[in-house]
């Protein structure tokens, strides 16, 4: 088992049990201090897992919100509601057989449903547009870009570049006009990461592998075809597609590497940047009551546990 | 091995799976341990630089005694704390009371992996990197409820509710000068944040030109980022409940606070916790607001004096990395012994005046400041006229505070 | 030169599932079972939590689901924050009525 498996089992099995735990010590316990900071323990496990999906922006929220805030106000609301000295079996339960059976019927039925379903895991819709990739809708994970063929020599090519936020990219290309040969030619795609901090502009783009290479019969080679990269750490890419033509009869610029220069695309990790646009562009009517929302919250707790100035 | 074999600015935690499970542990717990024990050596010797520094500002020597003229006088009390007896009260919670200190103890430490030391290195990069901060930083909140409430006695609970309560109130503007200082630099990672403080400036009218220390992130939009700076520092120091922010930890009031009945081993955790602690609300400061790991006066080194590379004194590679090293770790304790000496030289704040302080004053500041950056970043000639507008303001606050007449004397009460 | 990242999308989604169906089941429990006021908030913490895993997992294993169950979860966040301030205040003003903050204290209007 490589490193990688194991550091993804120790990772998730240490938290999802951790987790596990606090949680029945919050449902079992007598002592409701103790069942809050069990609570502790349920909330930090649960960020741990949101770390091991990388969505990384919930972490923060769920931490700072939860942790430092929904908590600390539970553990306040205990420490005002209950007088010091009888919190050690403070925290009764009426536990009937009613109560685990039905619990334990749930949980057979939810680990029936997950055991069973299967789960769509293919590639997103290829109906995105640009106006819903740019607004951050969904994920963007397709870069249309369209390498169309307008002439044989392979002077001009028509190019739409896009940006990319996701770790994989699937180059589309499409071919729409064949050169005056029936031979197939290498189509090579090659991917190149830039290098920071490097003072010679040459040694700024370094090759990435793997380099596709796919060959492509020309006459029935039309349409469209897509190229898959994926495993793109964040950074900032330019990818160059050649043809490469064979000997003889292929009349691509005397045989020599036919070169569409790409435009450079950036990979950027993290959830951070398309929760905020989507927060901005298609979640901000949410977004607005929310926050009126809170702010009435805010008031009203403030105004309901307020002490009450007795008349003297 | 040849696997371990590169630079510094190479090592990224995600290289290790590429190698065996053994090497990757071990790789692992090298760093950690050595930042770890870092750590450690550098709290204990703040500890005893605060000492000094209150000796002198008091007029006597301080720790005389232990190693030349009293400078080891940090590892004997560690010793000591290490070896006294471990007294766990009877009506102590014995779970809670043995969990709060690691609980203080790992939320102040965790920060330490977030912050950009070097150029283009800190221990764990991180896009999220300020929100990490802000996050970890907020859960020692409950260590401290957690030892007020597990040590059984009245005037613990009161001073981990009290400590408890400046905390929370103080996360919000610090918070809100952070959110105004995020909307100036677009991002999270407090790498690139540093980065880009090395150019610009001037409520972002100039763009890349090299303009040292006034394209730090306190001069950037004049005066509003000042006043974030102030305005964090404050709550800072607040957070990290030092004076004159200290009422949970005044002796004369409530004995010790939370950490009452902590003796021994368990009780130099939460000190040592809370020197990480400063310096961590240091080293946020020097990130946002003084420029990070960049050097101040670097291009007039260059172009005024003919040494040095553009910014830097170093030329590329380890030694500029060391070079950032030594201005973010600089800039940073500066920031700390401002703190150490503001201790020694304010009067403490009452609870209320406290609360008054954060929300009623601090608060509404930290808005209006957040507003006035967003509208300068929006159009930099509405920021200029802005800040002339503030400066006027304040202006008119300091002359008539000046010209006040003076107070009259009020007849003593017989 | 291609880093291997850590790629979470290898461990099976199912378990993650299976562990937000567990806390799932906790809180129903604690919900149903325990008689102060203060514990059943805390039960729904947990089935706010739980929820919120499924959200996330969903979200960031198929990449045809795209970001919107993580926006979600930041929404579920914050009202859980909004709601546990008003329940708090609320258990904290029946304690200074009625002395105990128990869920069956109230019971004025029965006969």
């Amino acid at each position: 088992m490589g490193t990688e498996e194991l550091l993804l089992n120790v990772v998730f099995y240490l938290f999802a049990i951790g987790a596990v735990v606090a949680s029945i010590a919050v449902a079992l316990s007598t002592n409701i201090i103790r069942s809050a900071f069990a609570l502790l323990g349920v909330l930090f496990g649960v960020a741990a897992m949101y770390a091991f999906m990388r969505a990384d922006f919930v972490v923060a929220a769920q931490i700072i919100i939860y942790v430092g805030g929904i908590l600390v106000l539970i553990i306040f609301a205990v420490m005002l509601t209950h007088k010091i000295t009888d919190v050690n079996v403070s925290n009764e339960s009426a536990p009937g057989p009613a109560a685990v059976f039905a619990v334990l019927c749930v949980l057979f039925a939810l680990c029936v449903i997950i055991a069973t379903r299967t789960w769509d895991r293919s590639a997103p819709a290829e109906s995105l547009t640009s106006m819903e990739k740019l607004a951050g809708d969904t994920k963007p994970t397709t870069a249309m870009v369209n390498v169309t063929l307008l002439q044989g020599d392979g002077t001009t090519g028509v190019l739409k570049g896009g940006e990319v936020r996701s770790p994989f990219v699937v180059l589309r290309y499409e071919v729409t006009q064949a050169p005056s040969t029936a031979e197939a030619a290498h189509f090579a795609l090659e991917c190149s990461e830039r290098i920071e901090n490097q003072p010679d502009e040459k040694k700024r783009w370094a090759p990435w592998s793997p380099v596709k290479e796919t060959t492509v019969g020309l006459t029935n080679g039309l349409g469209t075809r897509d190229e898959r990269l994926s495993n793109l750490k964040p950074g900032r890419y330019r990818w160059t597609a050649s043809f490469v033509g064979g000997q003889g009869t292929l009349a691509l610029a005397g045989g020599k590497p036919w070169t569409i220069e790409g435009t450079t695309f950036t990979v950027e990790a993290g959830l951070t940047r398309p929760l905020g646009v989507a927060l901005m562009s298609r979640y901000l009517l949410p977004f607005e009551l929310i926050s009126v929302l809170l702010l009435a919250a805010l008031v009203g707790a403030a105004y309901i546990a307020r002490k009450e100035v007795k008349e003297l | 091995m040849s696997t371990l074999a590169f630079s510094l600015s190479d090592f990224s935690w995600s290289r290790l799976v590429d190698v065996e499970w053994y090497w990757a542990a071990l790789a692992s717990f090298v760093v950690c341990a050595v930042i770890i024990n870092l750590l450690a050596v550098y709290a204990g010797l703040n500890t005893l630089i605060e000492r000094k520094i209150a000796a002198a500002m008091q007029a006597r020597v301080g720790p005389w005694q232990v190693g030349p003229h009293g400078w080891l006088q940090w590892a004997a009390d560690a010793l000591k704390l290490m070896f006294k007896e471990d007294i766990i009260p009877l009506q102590a919670d014995r779970m809670l009371f043995r969990l709060a200190p690691f609980v203080v103890f790992g939320g102040s430490f965790a920060c330490w992996v977030a912050l950009p030391f070097m150029p283009g290195w800190s221990p764990v990069t991180m896009n999220i990197g300020i929100l990490f901060v802000l996050a970890v930083s907020s859960s020692v909140v409950l260590g401290i409820l957690m030892a007020g409430w597990a040590s059984g006695s009245k005037w613990a609970l009161f001073g981990a509710m009290r400590a408890a309560a400046q905390i929370v109130s103080y996360e919000v503007p610090v918070g809100l000068t952070i959110l105004g200082m995020l909307l100036i630099y677009g991002t999270l990672d407090m790498q690139k944040i540093s980065a880009m403080q090395e150019s610009g400036g001037v409520f972002g009218i100039v763009t890349d030109t090299h303009l040292g220390i006034f394209s730090w992130g306190a001069f950037r939009h004049l005066p509003f980022t000042f006043i974030a700076c102030m305005t964090y520092y404050t709550g800072a120091l607040a957070e990290t409940n030092r004076t004159p922010f200290d009422i949970p930890e005044a002796e004369s009031e409530l004995v010790a606070g939370y950490h009452t009945e902590y003796s021994g081993m368990r009780f130099s955790f939460f000190f040592l916790a809370e020197y990480a602690n400063m310096f961590v609300v240091s080293a946020i400061a020097t990130t946002f607001f003084l420029g990070g790991w960049l050097p101040p006066f670097g291009t007039f080194f260059s172009h005024v004096l003919g040494i040095g590379h553009g910014v830097w004194i170093m030329p590329e590679g380890l030694g500029r990395m060391f070079e950032g090293l030594f201005w973010f770790f600089g800039k940073s304790f500066v920031l700390v012994l401002l703190m150490v000496w503001l201790r020694w030289t304010l009067p403490r704040y009452r609870v209320d005046q406290l609360m008054d302080l954060c929300w009623k004053k601090l608060t509404p500041l930290a808005f209006v400041n957040l507003f006035a950056i967003g509208l300068s970043e929006y159009n930099p000639w509405i920021g200029l006229g802005l800040g002339v507008v503030a400066l006027g303001f304040v202006g008119e606050l300091i002359r008539r505070e000046v010209m006040a007449p003076a107070p009259v004397e009020h007849p003593k009460i017989a | 030169m291609n880093v291997a990242d850590f790629s979470f999308t290898r461990h099976p989604l199912e378990n993650m599932l299976v562990l937000s169906a567990i806390i799932f089941c906790a809180g129903l429990y604690t919900v149903m079972t325990r008689k102060n006021a203060v514990s059943i908030l805390m039960g729904v913490e947990l089935i706010l939590n739980a929820a919120n895993i499924n959200f996330v997992a969903f979200s960031q294993y198929l990449p045809s689901a795209g970001i919107h169950g993580g926006v979600f979860s930041v929404f579920v966040i914050l009202l859980a924050a909004a709601e546990a301030a008003v329940a708090l205040a609320i258990i904290i003003g029946i304690y200074q009525n009625f002395g105990r903050a128990d869920v069956d204290v109230a019971d004025l209007m029965k006969e």
